[in-house]
């Protein structure tokens, strides 16, 4: 039994593990990471990127069995689904997490997101609001690296400026915007984590047009980059050792962690704090595997609410062909978005959505120009009268992605399934999730919102996805809250049962808002590091 | 275009692709609407190869010698589909390449392959140039 020791071990080294795995190790904390997955080679990624026969976004990634995760093209995979919705959003297990794929929207919730209970009658309040958390958003867009334009805060205030200016809109951006002017649907440049200058030791964006699933220079941010720093400091990586099992002692703290290794190896790892960073899947699993006596519902989970009040944000995807040519395909899959139809009144009957315009044509809904050619050569079509066509109609798609907020349903849960296990013998998680008429009104609205969009844009060949889609973004299984009975953490991501013990990561989200989760995540990864740091200072319990 | 994937290269007789090796270019420029130059030698030889142990020689003789039958259309299409979708087309071709070789992109010269950087930064601004329209 190998023993892995130090101050702080984190589970998990995505966005937030990551971030403070820098901090603590930044401020001389002796601190342990453990990865389920292993690294990833980005040239390696790449390649196996152009040369996969469905680009989804893990297509890049290993897999191993014993490091398993999610696929996108095949729901039944990994989760074991009770319905009745299918959840559809997915992750990696990789050294730096899903940030190796995520898109680098960067976008802050608004104040309104915080009081969803007081203002709309609606899901809970959070138990810190907008104000307190705003300087820990100016230190996300800092280490993340946010590129934004400075005239408009859309919607939340902000006390400093972007690190760096907006990325370069493109010219479909700019005719969605000439199209919709005088109409309630503003377009505005989209605050994203990716360089629009060379930044600290990263290069600006090239237009690669791959952001998911792997930017092929750096340009967007990924978690490696704290990972590499906290590690230059001195934290400790242990790559392909899977957490297993939360161990507690006599008085209730959190003693060590199980974890296994493919080789069969086995350890422990003991920190006097301890934080699981797997996100809002993982986290739960673990807690809720790690089955005592003392802890018959699993650890942390006095309030029986660890893995409930699962949420997304559905997506309604539309796509056409423009009125003109707007020369798609160019840039970063999105540089501009619809973020004013966010808040307001009708929160009381129906969810908020942001739009996303894509950059990257019907990439999303068909697999693109690629799949045009099927459709084509099936026509009868050949010769230049094909490839006239494909470029003809190519330069003209357009797709709008309208994020719906999903409302707090202590239903929607991610629970242990009853037989099957994961090779270490965890497990595997049982999602049960209703999308809700909350979000389902709020689907059915961005529908005649795209209808309207596209009318200003001329467009035909209307299409709307008849489902919805998962965004990616998995939140709140962990919430957090002031009352120990209805929440899993407090303000500060610390556990209500277990003092040494904190949950980072969007399973901390009480509400889910429209907003692309991870500045979120990072803002409250950064707040909860003094916090941590803190009660380092505090924590008398020894191993 | 599945079946093409999915057959690898045999060790034919060379002459059994090689014979066929111009009129195949000739066929795919027509059939794709590129020039020949585009059509490149070593993936056409793969993809005769394919062809020929997927027992599509007969069919493909018919194509290339221009008697083509209402019934090898689903052919034609496959092989516009191999080369504007940049499927294998036998060994030796690494995968990478094939995907960025794809004739798609190339019908596309207003954007580039995904994964390649814009031709200059921040072009996407713009409209493409019209020499790329």
């Amino acid at each position: 039994m190998t023993a892995i020791d130090a101050d702080v071990v984190i589970v998990g080294s995505g966005f937030a593990g990551a971030l403070i795995a820098d901090r603590l190790a930044r401020s001389g904390i002796r601190t342990a990471v453990l990865e389920s997955g292993g690294s990833v080679d980005r040239g390696d990624a790449f390649r196996t990127y152009l040369g996969a026969a469905v680009k989804t976004p893990e297509s890049p990634y290993p897999r191993p069995p014993d490091a398993d995760f999610p696929v996108s093209d095949d729901s039944d995979h990994y989760y074991r689904q009770s319905g009745p919705d299918p959840f559809r959003s997915t992750y990696l297990k990789a050294v730096g997490g899903t940030s190796w794929h995520w898109l680098g929207t960067a976008v802050r919730f608004l104040p309104s997101d915080f009081r969803m209970r007081s203002l709309y009658g609606r899901g809970v309040d959070w138990p810190l609001g907008y104000d307190e958390l705003e300087p820990f958003y100016v230190e996300a867009e800092r280490e993340l690296g946010v590129a934004g334009d400075p005239a408009d805060d859309l919607g939340s205030p902000r006390s400093a400026p972007f690190p760096m200016p907006p990325v370069a809109t493109t010219w479909l951006d700019g005719v969605f915007a000439r199209a919709l002017a005088g109409t309630p649907w503003r377009v505005a440049a989209t605050p994203q984590a990716r360089n629009s200058l060379a930044r600290e030791g990263r290069p600006a964006c090239c237009g690669s047009s791959t952001c998911i699933p792997i930017c092929p220079i750096a340009a967007k941010y990924d978690a490696t980059v704290h990972l590499r720093r906290a590690r230059a400091a001195g934290a400790a990586l242990h790559e392909r050792t899977t957490a297993t099992r939360i161990e507690t002692d006599a008085g209730g703290l959190v003693s060590g962690i199980r974890w296994r290794r493919p080789d069969g190896e086995r350890g422990i790892a003991r920190g006097r704090i301890h934080v699981l960073a797997a996100n809002a899947v993982e986290t739960p699993r673990l807690l809720l595997d790690s089955v005592s006596e003392r802890y018959p519902n699993g650890i942390g989970n006095a309030s029986d609410q660890v893995g409930r009040h699962l949420m997304d944000h559905p997506v309604q995807l539309s796509w056409a062909l423009a009125g003109e040519p707007v020369w798609p395909y160019r840039g970063p899959i999105s540089t501009s978005g619809i973020e004013n139809l966010r808040d307001g009144g009708f929160r009381r009957r129906r969810s908020a959505f942001r739009i996303q315009i894509a950059n990257d044509g019907w990439n999303w809904p068909t697999g693109g120009p690629m799949s045009l050619v099927s459709g084509l050569v099936r026509e009868g079509l050949t010769g230049t009268a094909l490839r006239q066509e494909i470029a003809r109609q190519s330069a003209r798609h357009i797709q709008l992605a309208s994020l719906t907020e999903q409302l707090p349903d202590p239903d929607n849960r991610v629970v242990l399934d009853a037989a099957d296990r994961d090779p270490h013998g965890v497990p595997l998680p049982r999602i049960r999730y209703r999308v809700g008429a909350y979000s389902r009104a709020g689907l059915d609205a961005a529908r005649e919102v795209h209808d309207g969009i596209f009318a200003r844009l001329e467009a035909s060949g209307i299409r709307h996805a008849d489902d919805f889609l998962g965004a990616g973004h998995i939140m709140g299984t962990t919430r957090m809250g002031d009352d120990p009975r209805r929440s899993v953490v407090d303000r500060n991501l610390r556990s209500h049962d277990h003092p040494n013990l904190y949950l980072v990561g969007a399973g901390a989200f009480p509400t889910a808002a429209t907003a692309n989760p991870t500045l979120t995540v990072a803002a409250l990864a950064l707040r909860a590091a003094p916090a941590i740091v803190a009660s380092l200072n505090g924590v008398t319990g020894q191993r | 275009m599945a079946a093409l994937a999915a057959i690898p290269a045999l060790a034919l007789a060379p002459r059994a692709a090689a014979s066929r090796l111009a009129p195949f270019r000739t066929l795919s420029a027509r059939l794709t609407g590129f020039d020949i130059e585009r059509i490149h030698p070593e993936r056409a030889r793969g993809m005769i190869e394919a062809l020929i142990a997927a027992g599509d020689g007969p069919a493909l003789d018919r194509l290339l010698a221009g008697r083509e039958e209402d019934r090898d259309r689903p052919l034609a299409g496959r092989i516009v589909e191999a080369w504007y979708a940049g499927a294998e087309a036998g060994a030796g071709w690494p995968a990478s390449r094939r995907f960025h070789e794809a004739l798609v992109w190339q019908a596309l010269d207003f954007m580039q392959p995904p994964g390649i950087c814009s031709r200059t930064p921040g072009d996407w601004s713009r409209p493409p140039p019209r020499e790329h329209r």
